[in-house]
């Protein structure tokens, strides 16, 4: 799979050689237009194209009669990008990140540890947790994303004509502009929004939205304002709970690569800071498993957070292969 | 200005701070990996090249101003940027009003660096890149000299600008920051007399 960066240097050397074809412009066009990274990327690559002509001086007179004149390459001015931008087009070249399936649902995942930031053609964005895989399809009506794992915080563009509808399971949740995460555990859905307003469908009792505006909730339809959370739990109605400002940036504290916790059990906090690791921690100890956790942790940094627990619980850490088991009794060393 | 014009504006001005942007967000930003950076710098020469260049007096300070309002706006969407950082940029003195670019290094040095970089391609690869870039070549013409299909050919160069591209983009070294603050007053007006 290319870079975008990759990408771009593709169609730099094509357009620089001057003989793209009107299909092939047409393609770059759309390519440009869908992502913003996309025409800095390629303007970037031409850019050090560019550059590369200075070693030219350094080789002497140039042999060749019929080289390409760059300056007869179309034209990639800024109004047409603008006019090609505006258009909205939907097409989407490769990218570093995603594939493009048959069905036109583009595809996202995050690594284990990783957290990725998309940037979607419409302007939302959206933020992946670890190990997180997300579907994307934009059309005229609407914006259809689907959660199949993991977690991942949306910062919706608004655009009144198209809602933005997030599906977790048989859990959708609608949106206009406003920023949501929505989590996916164990046939869980954990909705939390920190910006606007939401609706939370339980698609097992309903069959999805009306076409109205965000406002006919009905049965199985719940609305949830900033600083709310709903809990979509299996042969359970929907919940819904506040949560103070804190307690949503403590639980989005994997946007700056963090986790946080804040009394949570050891087994809570070693199942979340897991979430985010190849190698794993295990709690031999029932006892020390529901001994309280506090503190900000590096999400990548098993080690640190084992040697802290241990040190605060006054525990063991001991590494077994690709295994760090807690146990009770003073550290060694 | 003409888009080619463009693109050497780009070349001339902005691309040189290009490794000490990267340097900087690397080490302040310990939430950016590699792929945040990569967005950044494309989101920041989307930007700038939707800018009418003219005007601008200093890429450098321009980039980083750009650079800046990304990563405000990042940090009002959803704060995965610590303010202070952007206070940060401003205080490190990078953004001054002094015309022209202000850091390059000596033309020839630059060109020496540009042909190391060339140098490390592989062999076929270099052959190609040289070919077309330095000889003159069109695509079709080093593809009959080398035997080759045009779009290996393609393939080839497309390698190239890539990988010349990630090595220029990171060319940095740790004493280039305290070097470039000393450096900063003396504007070099003749480090482009090979254009």
């Amino acid at each position: 799979m290319e870079t975008i960066n990759e990408l771009a240097a593709r169609w730099a050397v094509r357009a620089d050689a001057g003989n793209l074809s009107p299909d092939e412009q047409r393609e770059l066009d759309s390519w440009l237009a869908a992502d913003s990274r996309h025409l800095g990327a390629y303007v970037r690559a031409r850019a050090q194209w560019a550059d590369l002509d200075r070693l030219v001086a350094l080789h002497g007179p140039r042999r060749g009669t019929t080289n390409s004149n760059p300056d007869t390459t179309p034209a990639l001015s800024r109004r047409r990008l603008l006019a090609t931008a505006l258009a909205g087009v939907g097409v989407l070249g490769g990218g570093a990140c995603w594939t493009i399936l048959r069905d036109d649902r583009e595809r996202y995942s995050s690594g284990i540890g990783e957290v990725r930031r998309i940037a979607l053609a419409d302007g939302s964005t959206l933020l992946m947790n670890t190990n997180s895989e997300v579907t994307v399809r934009l059309t005229k009506e609407r914006r259809d994303v689907r959660l199949v794992r993991g977690e991942a915080l949306f910062e919706v563009a608004p655009d009144k004509s198209r809602p933005f509808i997030v599906r977790a399971n048989d859990t959708a949740v609608r949106a206009v502009g406003t920023v949501f995460a929505v989590r996916l555990e164990n046939a869980r859905v954990d909705v939390t929004v920190t910006e606007g307003v939401v609706e939370v469908a339980d698609l097992r009792t309903r069959s999805g939205f009306g076409q109205g505006p965000p406002a006919d909730t009905g049965a199985g339809v719940k609305r949830l304002a900033a600083h709310q959370r709903a809990i979509v739990a299996p042969a359970r109605p929907p919940d819904v709970e506040p949560v103070v400002p804190a307690e949503a940036d403590r639980r989005l504290a994997w946007r700056e690569g963090m986790v946080s916790f804040d009394g949570e059990m050891l087994q809570t906090a070693v199942l979340e800071i897991n979430r985010h690791n190849r190698r794993q921690i295990v709690v031999d100890d029932a006892s020390l498993a529901s001994m309280p956790v506090v503190g900000v942790f590096r999400a990548t940094d098993l080690d640190g957070f084992a040697a802290a627990a241990a040190a605060a619980l006054n525990a063991r850490a001991t590494r077994d292969g690709d295994i760090i088991r807690l146990q009770h009794g003073p550290p060694r060393n | 200005m003409g888009d080619l014009a463009r693109y050497r504006w780009l070349a001339a001005n902005i691309l040189p701070h290009e490794p000490e942007l990267r340097g900087w967000l690397r080490r302040r930003l310990c939430a950016f990996n590699e792929n945040d950076v990569d967005d950044l710098v494309q989101e920041a020469f989307s930007r700038i090249w939707a800018a009418e260049f003219g005007p601008i007096r200093n890429g450098r300070a321009y980039l980083f101003a750009t650079v800046r309002h990304l990563l405000a706006e990042y940090a009002r969407r959803s704060r995965i940027v610590p303010i202070e950082l952007l206070g940060e940029i401003d205080s490190l003195n990078l953004i001054s009003d002094e015309p022209g670019p202000e850091r390059r290094v000596g033309a020839r040095q630059e060109l020496d660096t540009l042909q190391a970089i060339v140098a490390l391609l592989p062999r076929q690869c270099r052959r190609v890149f040289e070919l077309l870039k330095f000889e003159g070549l069109s695509y079709r013409e080093v593809a009959q000299e080398m035997g080759l299909s045009e779009k290996t050919v393609e393939n080839h160069l497309t390698r190239a600008l890539a990988r010349i591209g990630a090595a220029l983009a990171t060319r940095t070294s740790a004493g280039e920051l305290t070097q470039l603050q000393s450096s900063a007053k003396r504007a070099d007006a003749t480090d482009r007399g090979n254009d």
